[in-house]
């Protein structure tokens, strides 16, 4: 009878564990940059304010998303939260090059051996791609106080 | 016995939660495999062979779905320079900025206002009719085709068409060559029994190989196509431009369509096609766009060719 009692106790005591251990690595959902670099915003509008710069591969921790907007915070600095579009953010981890590479199957790592501006300068050199052109066009960037004129100029919808 | 089994199990799921949290969407079979070597539940020959079953299947898993965004941009980049060989930019700052711009309305209007890097719009310096994307956010369009739009909303119509290209990641879906696909995987690190040896720079030029030919000279699946029209009309009427002006646009193509020796008419359905396609899709958007406010803008630029 006592036996059997602790070996109950120590049934319920294992699953509450398992709970606590499973709620606990299920409650803090990570994200990764997915973009070059952007800003982190102080309210979801990409006309606020930038509260913080993060950069491809980046860690950060989703607190919570409202509608096209994520707010999130680096792993790097928890002291700040700000609003990022919510498809600048990656589920899969990214391994931005120079990192150390992980086997993880899923993992994507772009390491020094991946498409990369060292690749693009031997391909250049065969003489497949105008790269010049390209760059030319890569200038060809609109400041957010130029769109925002153009849209309001034209009577066009202001983002969110 | 079995109590020890018991806690073993209980381990294998707690060991899982925590290397889930890790991972984020981790492979389940490895991290299932190690928690249940870590418990003494399997042997390190059951671990290996469950790992290799993993291995393989991720060695099969689509390049499109493996694609990184940073090696979209760089495909995106040579796609856009090797059409960038055949075609002079249009040198006309005004133009480039108004079309900049337009597109800049439309991609920040979206559901995906940032890629790797961005959108950029440039001008090809030729009278055929023609609008190309890149996954890397290049929007190349022909002076031909800005000579030929009638109003801002035709001319924005055509490139969130290319903008939905590039949003539903059509080019990436033309990689088809065995040797871009091994090239994508393993400079993603996504399948470790691809083994070394792999030509990345050949796999690289096959891949750029693979989407020029699709977008230049066959052109989308019809499907892919009909979508990429149907997400233009959301993505217009989102910017507020009226999805109405893709209908005149397309007409304005249909004239063309004889003339034209290259361009949409030989990489596209046919503009009757196309018509049709969004003939119901269209009904949905019938708001007040206000299309009279950017008439003399458009003007101006298009006296400015």
């Amino acid at each position: 009878m006592r036996h059997n009692i602790i070996t109950g106790m120590k049934r319920f005591i294992s699953c509450i564990l398992i709970l606590c251990v499973g709620i606990a690595a299920f409650a803090i959902e990570k994200r990764y940059i997915a973009v070059e670099s952007t800003s982190l915003r102080a309210k979801n509008s990409a006309s606020s304010k930038s509260v913080g710069q993060v950069a491809y591969g980046d860690e950060v921790s989703l607190i919570k998303e409202s509608g096209k907007w994520s707010l999130v915070s680096p792993a790097a600095d928890s002291s700040i939260q700000g609003w990022i579009s919510s498809s600048a953010l990656s589920k899969r981890k990214i391994v931005a090059g120079g990192k150390k590479v992980s086997t993880d199957a899923k993992e994507i790592s772009l390491a020094g051996k991946g498409f990369s501006e060292g690749l693009e300068a031997e391909y250049g050199k065969e003489g497949n791609a105008d790269y010049n052109a390209v760059d030319a066009i890569e200038k060809n960037t609109v400041t957010e106080d130029e769109r925002s004129t153009f849209v309001k100029e034209g009577k066009l919808k202001e983002c969110e | 016995m079995m109590k020890r089994t018991y806690f073993c199990a209980c381990a294998v799921f707690a060991l899982f939660c925590l290397s889930s949290s890790v991972t984020a969407k981790g492979s389940f079979l490895k991290t299932l495999s190690d928690a249940a070597s870590s418990a003494g539940l399997i042997n390190e020959d059951t671990k290996k062979l469950v790992n290799a079953v993993d291995t393989s299947a991720a060695a099969v898993a689509s390049a499109s779905e493996a694609i990184t965004p940073e090696q979209q941009y760089y495909i995106g980049r040579a796609v856009a320079g090797t059409v960038l060989k055949n075609y002079k930019i249009y040198n006309n700052a005004q133009a480039t900025a108004y079309v900049n711009k337009v597109c800049n309305t439309i991609t920040q209007a979206s559901d995906k206002p940032l890629l790797y890097k961005g959108y950029w719009v440039g001008i090809l310096d030729t009278s055929e009719v023609n609008a190309i994307s890149t996954p890397g956010g290049h929007i190349l369009v022909t002076r031909g085709l800005i000579q030929c739009a009638e109003s801002e909303d035709a001319l924005a119509a055509v490139i969130a068409h290319e903008v939905a290209h590039i949003q539903l990641e059509h080019a990436v879906k033309a990689i088809k060559s065995s040797r871009a696909t091994n090239a994508i995987l393993v400079t993603a690190d996504s399948a470790s029994s691809v083994k070394g040896g792999t030509d990345v720079m050949g796999g690289f030029g096959d891949c750029v190989d693979d989407i020029v030919n699709q977008v230049v000279t066959s052109g989308y699946s019809k499907n892919q196509e009909y979508d990429a029209d149907k997400k233009a009309l959301s993505l217009m009427n989102d910017a507020g431009y009226n999805p109405a002006a893709m209908d005149s646009m397309l007409k304005l193509i249909k004239k063309t369509e004889s003339s034209q020796k290259a361009g949409f008419c030989k990489t596209h359905p046919s503009a009757d096609a196309r018509l049709n396609n969004i003939s119901s899709e269209k009904k949905k958007y019938n708001g007040s766009y206000a299309e009279s406010s950017r008439i003399a803008r458009f003007n101006k630029i298009k006296g400015s060719l």
